[in-house]
């Protein structure tokens, strides 16, 4: 919620006609920059390893969707108010259009608003990496032995620290950045497709009342 | 064991969690909080930098430190600023960029402002204006009356005119943005030092800068221009007005005031291949002062002759503001946006600095005033 208040900052100067003719470049124009939005919408498919231990799992559905609701919407939020206070010519050729975004907005203690945001947002980095990590070691720990889930942990850690520190170059991490976010799209589109087949040959009854069972 | 192991290695780690080892003391910075950018006469291409900031140490003999480089690039001159500060140079508390008119006018705006918006820690909301009649160098030093710092007045008397509508918001961002965007020009405000003989000891406000799309800045706008420009452009801020208007077979009445609220709507379209754009103006007026003979001032026959006289009169001055900014080729109303929000395929293939100077501009201006002689924070 801190973050999300930091980005209501620099919102005076947001000026409509920047982000007008709204569809100029055409539909498919927009279309085309899915593949590199979906890299922010990846990491819902932790839900099939940690499902078995969620006890409410009637409410489960409600919760995702909600939950990916909500990050559309920050999502498209973000844009429009980057476009708008930025303008799209100047936001084209930023290398990290929200930092400046951010560096715009002052507050009256705290000048550097995008310190502000890049401290509370590595927080929230840090959580979203624990919640992988620990579905990574689980199911290392679930196809090997139970036991070895501390061992796994402990040889994960090397690896997590070298994604974060080798790519150095700036082409690199963008181009890893894009290829994860069609590899993610496209392993999420075959795993429901999978899950979904193997239910219907099973006869699995998805109706409220099995769920609980 | 595996215990252990874990405790091992939170202990190794440890190690690389050193932290701050990039930690940056503000008594070892040199913090620069103005900048003083003048070109080369010799060689065009080759600026003069010059930095300012507060001494922070207790044997500096002034408050304040001054450094002058040269360099075609700002990164060159900052680089050679460096080898003779004995503290490292940071720009996070950057307050304001001065330019001598020769820098502006040299066309090589746009590359300097680049060169300071890549600069990564800068304060993008830094004050920029343009300096007339002196070196931007000797506007940093500048010992005002009642500032020991150069840097810091300048940027009270920039904000407090900003903040009471005399003139637009002008920082490195907002610049950045405009010259990026298309179908508006950036705007600078001018100021120009004052004082007795030949020691400088303030600066005074006298207009705006347009700067066209190329970088080169074109033109002035006087201080009344500017309030002009403000309504023209909405983006007026309770700006106050005076002016002269005829009353009732009265020629030359003196009127001040104070504009409460502005509200432009800007219709554009594509007729015959050119670009008409309709600017309908409607402002609230407060009446400060009027000089004219009148038996009644709280009449409503009083209130409607005096909004069509200054609805006249704000009409002319505008046009006049308008054809000024069409002669220099530069849009810094950003008329050019709304042509290109209409109708994105026709502007796509035109040069808009150009189209700008011959397209047909309508102004309307509605007034009403709303009280005479009553105010309430009546600013200056």
């Amino acid at each position: 919620v801190p973050a999300l208040a930091l980005f209501f900052l620099p919102l005076d100067q947001f000026d409509l006609l920047s982000v007008r003719p709204i569809g100029g470049e055409g539909f498919l124009t927009i279309l085309g920059a899915t593949p590199s939005a979906s890299f922010a919408f990846l990491g819902f498919e932790v839900l099939l390893v940690v499902f078995p231990f969620i006890t409410n799992r009637q409410r489960i559905f409600r919760i995702y969707t909600l939950t990916l609701a909500t990050i559309t919407v920050i999502y498209m939020w973000n844009a429009v108010v980057i476009f708008g206070v930025l303008g799209i010519e100047y936001t084209q050729i930023q290398v990290w259009p929200m930092i400046k975004y951010l560096h715009i907005g002052t507050l009256p203690v705290v000048e550097r608003v995008d310190n502000l945001f890049q401290f509370i947002w590595f927080a929230q980095v840090i959580a979203v990496v624990a919640v992988q990590y620990y579905a990574a070691a689980s199911t290392l720990a679930a196809i090997t032995s139970k036991r070895a889930y501390h061992l796994w942990a402990a040889l994960l850690w090397p690896i997590v620290y070298l994604i974060a520190v080798l790519p150095v170059r700036q082409v690199t991490i963008l181009r890893a950045e894009h290829i994860v976010g069609r590899l993610g799209m496209a392993f999420i589109a075959v795993m429901v497709s999978v899950l979904l087949l193997v239910a219907w040959l099973r006869g699995l009854d998805e109706s409220e009342g099995a769920l609980g069972k | 064991m595996t215990r252990k192991a874990m405790a091992l290695l939170m202990v190794v780690l440890s190690l690389f969690a050193a932290g701050c080892w990039d930690l940056r003391v503000i008594e070892d910075l040199s913090l620069v909080l103005a900048l003083g950018i003048d070109q080369d006469e010799s060689n065009p291409g080759m600026l003069i930098v010059t930095a300012a900031g507060p001494a922070f140490s207790q044997e500096a003999s002034e408050p304040t430190f001054r450094t002058t480089t040269m360099g075609y690039c700002l990164t060159q001159a900052f680089m050679s600023m460096q080898l003779e500060r004995q503290r490292e140079l940071a720009f996070g508390e950057m307050d304001v960029v001065v330019f001598s008119e020769e820098a502006a006018r040299s066309g090589n705006m746009h590359r300097v402002m680049r060169d300071l918006d890549q600069v990564r820690d800068l304060d993008p909301n830094a004050w920029v204006c343009i300096v007339r009649k002196a070196r931007a160098q000797h506007v940093l030093n500048l010992v005002p009356r009642e500032e020991s710092r150069a840097f810091m007045y300048l940027t009270t008397l920039l904000e407090r005119n900003s903040n009471i509508g005399s003139i637009p918001r002008a920082t490195v961002a907002r610049y950045s943005i405009q010259h990026s965007a298309q179908g508006i020009d950036p705007i600078i405000p001018v100021i120009e030092l004052i004082g007795a003989g030949d020691k400088p000891e303030d600066a005074r406000i006298v207009g705006l800068a347009a700067i066209d799309s190329r970088g080169k800045m074109v033109g002035t706008l006087t201080d009344s221009e500017t309030k002009t420009f403000l309504l023209l452009a909405g983006l007026g801020n309770r700006p106050r007005f005076s002016t002269h208007i005829d009353y009732q077979g009265q020629s030359g009445c003196a009127v001040s005031g104070l504009v409460r609220k502005t509200k432009r709507e800007v219709r554009a379209g594509i007729s015959r291949g050119r670009p008409v754009i309709d600017v309908r103006i409607r402002l609230e007026v407060d009446i400060l002062n009027l000089q004219a003979g009148l038996d009644n001032v709280l009449e409503e026959k009083v209130f409607r002759t005096l909004e069509k006289a200054l609805a006249r009169d704000f009409q002319g001055n505008m046009l006049k503001v308008l054809r000024k900014t069409q002669d220099w080729g530069a849009d810094i109303l950003g008329l050019g946006r709304f042509v290109r929000a209409q109708d994105p395929d026709w502007y796509k293939d035109k040069d808009w600095s150009e189209e700008y100077r011959d397209c047909q501009v309508n102004v309307q201006v509605e007034v009403k005033v709303q009280r005479i002689g009553t105010l309430v924070s009546p600013l200056y």
